[in-house]
């Protein structure tokens, strides 16, 4: 009886601790499982974790890899040629240069690209439709049979501008106004200058100044225009010779960012100047200045001055408060005023005195604590 | 410019232990000259001052400035009182919002540490309990990124038909010959159960642990005299392990809760909120950086601490009791 009751307590036992196991053999192999899986997936070939589940990986014949790991796939490059700014400029280019003379010549031309190698042509066929109509309407491109291109045609390529910014431009040349910040505003306007985002602080001087300025160019989006306008507003204080640090914590900007915009504004500028010769001789003459004025990062008044070596927006302004207000005066100055002056000091007006031609002028020396060079941290130039 | 910040990373470095010293010296030299019982009365503030002191510009000053903003419109120009939180709460597709927190907050909570409880009581019946406890702890070794994208990959769905890729699909069709693969994640009527398992898969090694632990402390002799009075395993667990330790599972419940209501990475690996199954989490991030609406992302983080806050409480003073009674 004793012995009965001992071996169905065993029973019992076995029974109720092969459950355990059994539940606990589960859900481990549950909470297993995904890792598992992840992990056989990073040994295998792109292919096939994209055709079968992993648990094929041991089926014959073995493939496994270490690619992901040693030998990472190189990035893909991809022909960009498919959008259209860069379809825009590239079919004017081939045009401009005569290159390509009818409409046959060019789709062939586009089969050749590395566009064409990597995709199919008639993808973008639409596209390249488009863009035609849009050449031959803004006249960059005449002619129905043979493509010929206009003088603005060939301007605007040689010029390097996506042919939609020379339309903005050649519209604001056409409509009055010798303001300068309009015109800033017509090249921030274009797809070709990178746009400065806005912050939360930031919108009521933005809008204060859209209300207040009569624009060249409409815009079609108003967060857009105010973008538009904050990025003028930038390129407007480096040319009021606002310093660095200010337009620095004015904006919201990296230093880095100003050069950026200033670069691109000096190449636009000049564009549109350009630009101005075809459609608007005035507006051409209204912005020659501002392209210097743009690399300098100076007022008028000083254009002069920069045009020498070693002179830029610091020095040119110590020169002009001193009363040196061009070259000429330059070239009449005593070499130790010119070395007393601040930011200058010797060697900097020696530069200058041989430039204009003043070879071998003495220096009494009499090192004053200004003309030691740079005179602080942020004043350099 | 690099010789102003050099500056100022020593004065960081030096200088702000240095003060902090200086400080200390000077409250202990005019504290001294003090009678003793006010001594001892203000000292302690006195001390504490300079932590609070960054404590609230670091923490109170942020959460104050949130409640203020959600105050406000989309760019905080303009006071708008409660219009933000009457959206929450008014909106369609924040009520679709708060509902997926809510089924998280019940759903989650319940499984892992229902699961988590189990698996305690289980393993500490078995030789290989280390082995297995280790196993299961193993998702929470994991970022909750890399285990959306094991999840992916487990819920891969290919049309009827042609062979399933995904674990789950797979290892359904061939158990059930009659089940039709599914679109784990984008048929909005299981998605947000999909992506909670993911959750639970994580965070049940947590339970685990802390409960199997608590377990472990329940006294031998209490155990023993149930069995010995005839209770079977069923009546000693209970009532014996699960008053013993109920503190433990509510610690667990309301850290669980404090996570959950907080969940984001899950959702935002997954199917980034789209098909129904936005949390709050993931829709303060889009009102912040994807629709730049400030006032609304602050409204919605707010309602996050208030969720948050009470458990939060609980839960410290749970730990509070739990260290007098040891």
């Amino acid at each position: 009886m004793n012995g009965e009751r001992h071996i169905t307590g065993r029973v019992i036992r076995f029974v109720r601790k092969s459950l355990i196991h059994l539940i606990l053999l589960a859900i481990c192999v549950i909470w297993l499982v995904p890792t598992l899986g992840l992990f056989i997936s990073a040994l295998r070939p792109r292919a096939l974790i994209l055709n079968t589940g992993w648990w094929k990986a041991f089926d014959a014949p073995l493939r496994f890899t270490m690619e992901n790991y040693l030998h990472g796939e190189p990035e893909r490059i991809e022909s960009k040629l498919g959008s259209e700014p860069a379809l825009r400029m590239h079919i004017l280019a081939s045009i401009a240069t005569g290159h390509v003379g009818t409409k046959e010549e060019l789709m062939n031309f586009i089969d050749s690209t590395f566009f064409a190698h990597q995709l199919d042509v008639w993808t973008i066929e639409d596209k390249i439709e488009n863009v035609l109509n849009f050449l031959m309407e803004e006249e960059f491109v005449t002619g129905n049979g043979h493509l010929t291109p206009t003088i603005f045609g060939k301007r605007t390529s040689d010029l390097y501008i996506d042919p939609l910014s020379a339309v903005i431009m050649r519209d604001a040349l056409r409509k009055d106004g010798d303001e300068i910040f309009p015109h800033l505003h017509a090249i921030c306007a274009t797809p070709d200058m990178p746009k400065l985002y806005l912050r939360r602080g930031d919108y009521e001087y933005v809008e204060e100044r859209a209300r207040k300025t009569n624009l060249l160019v409409d815009a079609d989006d108003y967060e857009f225009l105010l973008s538009e306008i904050k990025t003028a507003l930038l390129i407007e204080q480096w040319i009021r010779e606002v310093s660095e640090d200010k337009i620095v914590e004015t904006f919201g900007v990296g230093p880095g960012d100003i050069r950026r915009k200033v670069d691109h504004a000096e190449w636009l500028i000049y564009s549109m100047k350009e630009l101005g010769k075809i459609f608007n001789k005035d507006k051409a003459k209204l912005l020659t200045p501002l392209i210097l004025r743009l690399r300098y990062g100076v007022k008028e008044e000083l254009m002069n001055l920069v045009s020498l070596k070693g002179i830029g927006r610091v020095r040119a302004r110590a020169l002009h408060r001193s009363n040196l207000k061009s070259v000429g005066d330059l070239k009449k100055v005593d070499i130790n005023r010119l070395a007393g002056i601040p930011s200058i000091g010797p060697t900097t007006a020696r530069n200058i005195l041989l430039q204009l031609g003043r070879k071998g002028e003495r220096i009494v020396e009499e090192k004053t604590e200004e003309s030691a060079g740079q005179s602080s941290l942020t004043d350099f130039r | 410019m690099i010789l102003r910040s050099t500056i100022l990373a020593v004065v960081a470095v030096f200088g702000v232990p240095a003060g902090l010293t200086l400080y200390i010296f000077l409250v202990e030299k005019g504290i001294n000259r003090l009678r003793f019982p006010i001594q001892k009365r203000i000292r302690p503030w006195l001390w504490l001052a300079p932590g609070l002191a960054i404590l609230s510009v670091f923490l109170l000053y942020p959460v104050l400035n949130t409640l203020v903003l959600s105050f406000l419109n989309n760019d905080s120009t303009q006071f708008i009182g409660l219009q933000n939180y009457m959206r929450i709460f008014s909106d369609r597709e924040m009520l679709i919002v708060l509902r997926n927190n809510a089924m998280w907050l019940v759903f989650f909570t319940l499984v892992t540490v229902t699961v988590g409880l189990l698996i305690a009581v289980l393993t500490d019946r078995v030789k290989y309990e280390q082995v297995a406890k280790a196993l299961i702890f193993l998702p929470m070794a994991i970022s909750f990124v890399a285990a959306g994208v094991i999840w992916k990959f487990m819920y891969e769905f290919k049309p009827k038909g042609t062979p399933q890729i995904g674990t789950v699909n797979a290892v359904l069709t061939t158990l059930v010959p009659s089940f039709e693969p599914q679109a784990w994640l984008f048929n909005p009527s299981i998605n947000n159960w999909a992506l909670i398992v993911v959750g639970i898969w994580i965070w049940t090694g947590f339970a685990m642990v802390i409960l199997s632990a608590s377990i472990k402390g329940v006294p031998k002799e209490i155990v023993e005299a149930a069995r010995i009075d005839d209770a079977g395993e069923f009546q000693v667990f209970f009532r014996v392990t699960l008053p013993i330790i109920k503190p433990s599972i509510v610690v667990v419940t309301t850290t669980l809760i404090i996570n959950v209501l907080k969940i984001f990475d899950i959702v935002y690996v997954m199917t980034n909120g789209i098909l129904g199954t936005e949390v709050i989490a993931n829709r303060m991030y889009k009102e912040m950086f994807n629709f730049m609406n400030f006032g609304m992302a602050s409204a919605l983080a707010v309602l996050l601490l208030v969720a948050i806050v009470p458990v939060m409480l609980m839960n410290i003073k749970r730990f509070g009791q739990r260290g007098e009674i040891q």
